[in-house]
């Protein structure tokens, strides 16, 4: 859905490339690779962390640096955040967007909440980590490793012993 | 899974996680991966990711919030508690099934020394045949949460004593539901200010026990006492109360105490007394800001004598007062009403009423006669909401039987009456019926300076009656009363 415009800039959602524009004033963003996105302040305001240095008036005309995010992710929760104002209240399409929007590779996922976390996107943290959660609820150890990769480096007497001294939860 | 020591298990390639065998699951930071075990809901699980890698060992040690639900052992809650960061520990929200005394005193304490947040404890009591046997131990003593800032418990009538020593010193919030008190010391002495110097909000709802309740507060906001079963007396000294509901304390189904009660809350907003009210006993003393009262609600006929004593507390309880900003009061009619008494006028003077919020529950019943008593004693009234209730009636009924009584005298067809001050008019959930319609004509009539009527109906309602009360009402009605409603032009 990204579009590049004659000054190379990308714009990300629906929205036109406006940079005065009365009805829905637009904000830039600067990804860690350097490129430009822009969005609506209504979208941008759904990070907190935007949403306080646009209050503060800590945004000068060039826009937000975020050093801490890569383009394709910050991509990702651009069409989020334009997703979910667009139609807040349509409860079945913004629970089918979100559906098709966690159905990524694992890494992806962190990244986004990695990402999420520090634009401090409430919303979308909740359903990344809500998505992650539930992989691993009904899995057993094995299983969990499994699936995320995760290395034993447990003696077998020492994964007995915490086995024991977690039999409560074992049982 | 065998493993040899220090091999490591090549990782099985996985669909789902195409690309690299790196665990980045794992290189999320701790705060993070805390996010992702609270989602869990359940410490037991959380907890099995211990044995993940040594990463994960002590991670879920460090959650702010930990849930056990109906199945854990006892042991096993004292068991996550000890394993657990105490300096991480912020919430604790407990299901339980049946506990004992025994088994919540086994975890309770490691629980109130830590607890620096909100705990919620709740037993599901199932009653059982084999419960009739006397337990050894009858209740389980409370302790003394210093940290704690909300407590929540609903015990299924588990029985409760309350630790004598020890000061709440950060509550600011206290339920109690379905308890069982036991003594030696009293709820009052542990929830007076001494004890619980920052306690704002306290409900007791559904308690045994509990005969006699002195509460001294400095803090206290808001006090909700429902079905307190068996109180004997009550004493409430709180200058900083804002709200206070007595609900079926001292007269409920199986109790009718003489309501014995001193209430000293100068500053009172709201008051709620839906119990026995006799101002020989119940003392409420100076109210000079209150706002809003609610009281038992009145049964327009009667056929026994319980029906004229609640309707004789609601007349009392009202004579205490001069004048009312908000009153809601509720009438209610029986669903047949022969042989019955008509009681609304025993209701001989109401205070001055600013604003009266009516809920009418008609039973199909014409209720124009006692609307029509009820406004003929608070004419001064400048807001006016009546709330029909209809779906207590019975479903297929909309008229009420042949030859009722309910509308023998309709002095409110033909008498005048002068509410001179009523500006706004509120009708809501009304069902369009004929004799609502000449009700209202009746009181767009009574009501010579209206500014604003609105107009709402009942869902089962069709649209097309509703538009058509609604063109009749605009017809009749007077060009400087702005009509609003949503089947209104």
């Amino acid at each position: 859905m990204a579009a590049t415009t004659a000054d190379g800039s990308k714009v990300v959602g629906g929205g036109e490339k406006s940079n005065v524009d009365e009805e829905s004033k637009m904000i830039t963003l600067f990804s860690s690779d350097g490129e430009r996105f822009e969005v609506t302040q209504e979208a941008a305001a759904m990070s907190q962390t935007i949403h306080h240095m646009m209050e503060d008036g800590c945004v000068d005309d060039e826009g937000v640096h975020l050093p801490n995010v890569g383009s394709s992710i910050l991509a990702m929760v651009i069409e989020y955040c334009n997703r979910h104002v667009a139609s807040p209240d349509e409860k079945e399409d913004i629970r089918s967007f979100d559906a098709g929007f966690v159905n990524v590779e694992h890494h992806t996922l962190f990244d986004i909440i990695r990402a999420a976390n520090y634009l401090d996107v409430k919303e979308l943290m909740d359903l990344c980590c809500q998505t992650v959660a539930d992989s691993i609820k009904s899995k057993s150890v094995e299983e969990i490793r499994e699936l995320f990769g995760i290395v034993n480096d447990f003696t077998p007497e020492e994964e007995a012993e915490i086995r024991k001294e977690n039999q409560w939860a074992f049982e | 899974m065998e493993r040899r020591d220090g091999e490591i298990p090549t990782k099985r390639s996985n669909l789902s996680d195409g690309g690299g065998s790196e665990d980045r699951l794992s290189a999320l930071p701790d705060d993070l991966l805390l996010q992702i075990l609270l989602k869990l809901v359940d410490t037991a699980v959380a907890a099995r990711t211990s044995v993940l890698s040594s990463r994960w060992r002590r991670l879920w040690t460090l959650l702010p919030k930990l849930w056990f639900y109906p199945g854990t052992e006892p042991l096993a809650i004292r068991a996550a508690l000890e394993s657990h960061e105490a300096a991480a520990l912020r919430d604790l929200d407990i299901t339980l099934l049946d506990a004992t005394p025994e088994s919540v005193a086994g975890w309770l304490p490691i629980a109130a020394r830590r607890l620096p947040g909100h705990l919620k404890l709740v037993n599901i009591f199932e009653p059982d045949e084999s419960d009739g046997q006397a337990r050894e131990i009858v209740a389980f003593l409370l302790p003394c949460f210093q940290n704690a800032t909300s407590i929540h418990l609903e015990l299924g009538y588990l029985g409760m004593a309350l630790h004598p020593l020890g000061v709440f010193a950060r509550l600011t919030d206290l339920n109690l539901t379905c308890v069982e008190l036991h003594g030696p010391c009293m709820l009052g002495e542990a929830v007076s200010s001494p004890r619980c110097p920052s306690l704002q909000r306290l409900i007791v709802h559904g308690a045994r026990g509990l005969g006699n309740f002195t509460i001294h507060s400095h803090s206290l906001k808001r006090l909700m006492l429902r079905n307190v079963h068996g109180l004997e007396q009550l004493t409430v000294i709180a200058p900083a109360l804002l709200s206070l509901s007595v609900i079926c304390c001292f007269h409920s189904t199986t109790t009718m105490n003489q309501p014995v009660a001193t209430i000293s809350s100068p500053q009172l907003l709201s008051l709620i007394w839906v119990d026995a009210y006799d101002p020989r006993f119940t003392q409420l003393g100076e109210m000079e800001n209150l706002q809003r009262l609610s009281t038992y609600p009145f049964f327009v006929y009667g056929h026994n004598d319980s029906h004229k004593v609640v309707n004789s507390y609601t007349m009392k309880l009202l004579s205490h007062f001069k004048l009312i900003q908000t009153l809601n009061f509720k009438l209610l009619y029986p669903l047949e009403i022969t042989n019955h008494e008509y009681l609304m006028e025993d209701i001989t003077r109401l205070p001055n009423i600013v604003v009266m919020n009516l809920h009418i529950e008609p039973k199909a019943h014409s209720f124009g006669t006692s609307l029509f008593h009820l406004l003929s004693m608070c004419t001064g009234v400048r807001k006016l909401t009546i709330t029909l209730d209809c779906k207590t009636s019975h479903p297929v009924q909309t008229v009420c039987s042949a030859g009722c009584v309910c509308d023998q005298t309709p002095n409110w067809k033909t008498e005048e009456l002068t509410l001179n001050c009523l500006k706004r008019l509120n009708l809501s959930n009304w069902g369009a019926t004929d004799h609502e319609a000449a009700l209202v004509k009746r009181l767009l009539e009574w009501a010579t300076v209206l500014q604003t009527m609105t107009v709402t109906f009942d869902r089962s309602v069709a649209g097309s009656k509703a538009k058509e009360f609604c063109q009749m009402l605009q017809i009749f009605s007077r060009p400087e009363i702005c009509m609003r409603g949503p089947h209104f032009v």
